[in-house]
């Protein structure tokens, strides 16, 4: 048996759907339940449902063998896991936005100790220093393009798929600071303890991923 | 007034203490079954000492002395122990075999638990080349497992030259660099990606993103050794099979698995690394491997392999027998009705090996008796002029005279 972390919601479906293909049955997953912890015997997976931002903890401490979190959140978290496959789905982009009336083209035109809200506040920092810009970074939990609407910030670091609610609240993006798919991780030690599961897991995930880029 | 530890250290109260020195103690017995013997070293030194060894500067707890002396608490023993070997043993004999149990100190872990204190329990196999030291040091860890009643372990064995050797072939220095990078950090996502981009020849790529993911058979190997057409790899390979030999005959092969895509650390180890699992941890329960590089920057050159087994980790996995194994002691309360009498009565019973406790509070018979009750003593002495009165304080009255 091997227990995967996933957080619920739109995503969870996607990667429900792809198990499903590469074999692994898991309609358990459809029903409506409160139940936090969901066991599939056909597949011999169980699940774990758990907040996007606490799946790479629950797999770090090994309380998961796996778990499913988009790279954005990964690399935020800074975990010490095991990166497996790229299950190329929840495509996102994170980028640094202003304000359109702000009349700001590029991150080195941003003033000096630009304030920036974030829900990313060490990828942002780290993006900021590589640039050479010192940046006051502000951490908040949500709604970040509120940030310069109500002057707390003149800039944000935020993940967008399509590029709307930024329009809506009259932000232009200015610079792209990485690209964010969903991954498998896993915890180092279930990776050497229990590989061939993980591996037969992977293999067929990739697989089915495979067939749909041809 | 501060009452409060700072993060990332701890108390260990009787019971945790007694706990952990029994368990260091039987793994000390069977560091001195294989003749490794047992050092201290000071547990703060030179920074630029320490810096020396594995650890980096974001990971030193660091602080200066009145001279301004730059000084650091040791984050592991094995750089202490280095400079004791290459210092006041230069002209020893080969090898020498040292052991340590110590807490040491890492201002930041690279992974799981945020202790800043902790503690380790290790070997160190210095003057010797070769795998049967490489396998004697990995044996020994796990007798010390097999020993303390750790079960259904397993080790994974890699090979830092044969990385290295395959990196060898990728003329991109950048690209060399990131591809270490992925293997230390487990990306193997990103690794494939490198892969794909990258100069290699074909044959370094298969073999790559074979052993990123998957272990070894020994057949395997040999087939694989047929693919190599590099002379560093080859060697790594013959060394990791002349390993596997002398483990054979430890009789470790089953719980060893050929992990070749293992990368432990970016610049330390130079030879065989292994990791020790059990199921129970979500991190590695012991590591180690072959540095030979180490004493040779202390003055003395001279090959070295080691492992370190970290105590705490240990402890958590044997946490579930831990009641069985040590009971609350019996114990027995004399009451000193008859003082100089008692005292000695508790003496007599000392040296007999029973643990004893002498009222000092001048507790009535009620009390002592409730007393004992609530804290699991299994008898009571009232000591009087004329006689000694044992009571068994979980019955009711009960009693019984010597």
């Amino acid at each position: 048996m091997l227990s995967i972390a996933v957080s619920k919601g739109r995503l969870l479906d996607a990667f429900a759907e792809l198990l499903e293909e590469a074999g692994y049955p898991c309609s358990v997953l459809q029903k409506a339940t409160r139940k936090l912890v969901i066991s599939s015997s056909e597949a011999g997976l169980e699940f774990i449902l758990a907040k996007p931002a606490d799946v790479p903890t629950y797999v770090e401490y090994g309380a998961a063998d796996l778990g499913v979190v988009g790279k954005d959140t990964l690399l935020e978290a800074g975990k010490r896991v095991a990166e497996l496959v790229d299950l190329m789905y929840g495509r996102c982009v994170m980028v640094v936005a202003v304000p359109e009336a702000a009349g700001i083209d590029a991150v080195t035109d941003l003033h000096f100790n630009s304030r920036v809200a974030t829900k990313y506040p060490s990828i942002a920092q780290a993006f900021f220093q590589q640039h050479g810009i010192q940046a006051d970074i502000i951490p908040l939990h949500g709604s970040i393009e509120l940030g310069p609407i109500i002057g707390l910030a003149d800039a944000v670091v935020d993940i967008t798929e399509t590029g709307r609610t930024l329009v809506e609240n009259g932000l232009k993006p200015i610079c792209e600071v990485m690209e964010s798919t969903s991954r498998l991780i896993a915890n180092p030690v279930s990776y050497k303890m229990k590989a061939v599961e993980i591996h037969a897991l992977a293999d067929a995930l990739e697989g089915v991923l495979n067939r749909e880029n041809c | 007034m501060r009452a409060q530890t700072p993060r990332g250290v701890k108390d260990f109260l009787p019971d945790d203490a007694l706990w952990k020195v029994r368990t260091e103690q039987a793994i000390r017995d069977v560091f001195e079954r294989w003749n490794y013997r047992e050092v201290l070293s000071p547990a703060f030194e030179f920074f630029e000492t320490l810096a020396l060894g594995d650890s980096t500067y974001e990971q030193t707890l660091k602080f200066l002395d009145q001279n301004g002396q730059l000084l650091a608490l040791r984050p592991d023993m094995t750089t202490p122990i280095a400079r004791m070997a290459a210092t006041r043993f230069r002209d020893e004999e080969a090898p020498l075999r040292f052991s340590y149990l110590a807490n040491v100190f890492r201002a930041r872990r690279d992974y799981v638990g945020r202790d800043r204190e902790f503690f380790q329990a290790g070997v160190e196999c210095m003057g010797v080349a070769g795998p049967a030291a490489d396998a004697e040091v990995l044996a020994l860890a796990v007798d010390a497992l097999d020993q303390l009643g750790v079960e259904s372990y397993q080790i994974g064995l890699g090979h830092v030259q044969f990385l290295n050797g395959l990196m060898e072939e990728c003329p991109d220095a950048e690209a060399r660099h990131h591809m270490r990078q992925a293997l230390l950090t487990q990306d193997y996502v990103c690794l494939s990606q490198l892969l794909e981009n990258s100069p290699l020849p074909a044959w370094v790529r298969d073999v790559l993103s074979h052993v990123a993911r998957r272990s070894l058979s020994i057949d395997e190997l040999h087939h694989l050794r047929r693919q190599v057409r590099s002379d560093r790899v080859r060697q790594a390979v013959d060394n990791i099979s002349g390993i596997v030999v002398v483990l054979d005959a430890h009789g470790l092969t089953p719980c060893v698995r050929l992990d070749l895509g293992m990368l432990k650390s970016l610049d330390y180890y130079t030879g065989m690394v292994f990791e020790g699992y059990v199921p129970e941890l979500g991190c590695t329960l012991f590591s180690g491997g072959r540095y030979d590089d180490l004493l040779g920057r202390f003055g003395r050159n001279r090959p070295a392999v080691g492992f370190a087994l970290e105590l705490e980790r240990l402890m958590q996995v044997l946490e579930k027998r831990r009641r069985k194994a040590h009971p609350t002691a019996a114990a027995l309360l004399v009451c000193p009705e008859e003082r100089s009498r008692a005292v000695q009565y508790a003496r007599q019973r000392r040296r007999q090996g029973d643990v004893v406790e002498v009222d000092v509070q001048d507790m009535t018979r009620e009390q002592a008796l409730k007393y004992a009750g609530r804290k699991g003593f299994t008898e009571v002495a009232f000591v009087s002029d004329a006689d000694i009165e044992l009571v068994d304080p979980t019955v009711q009255g009960g009693t019984g005279r010597c």
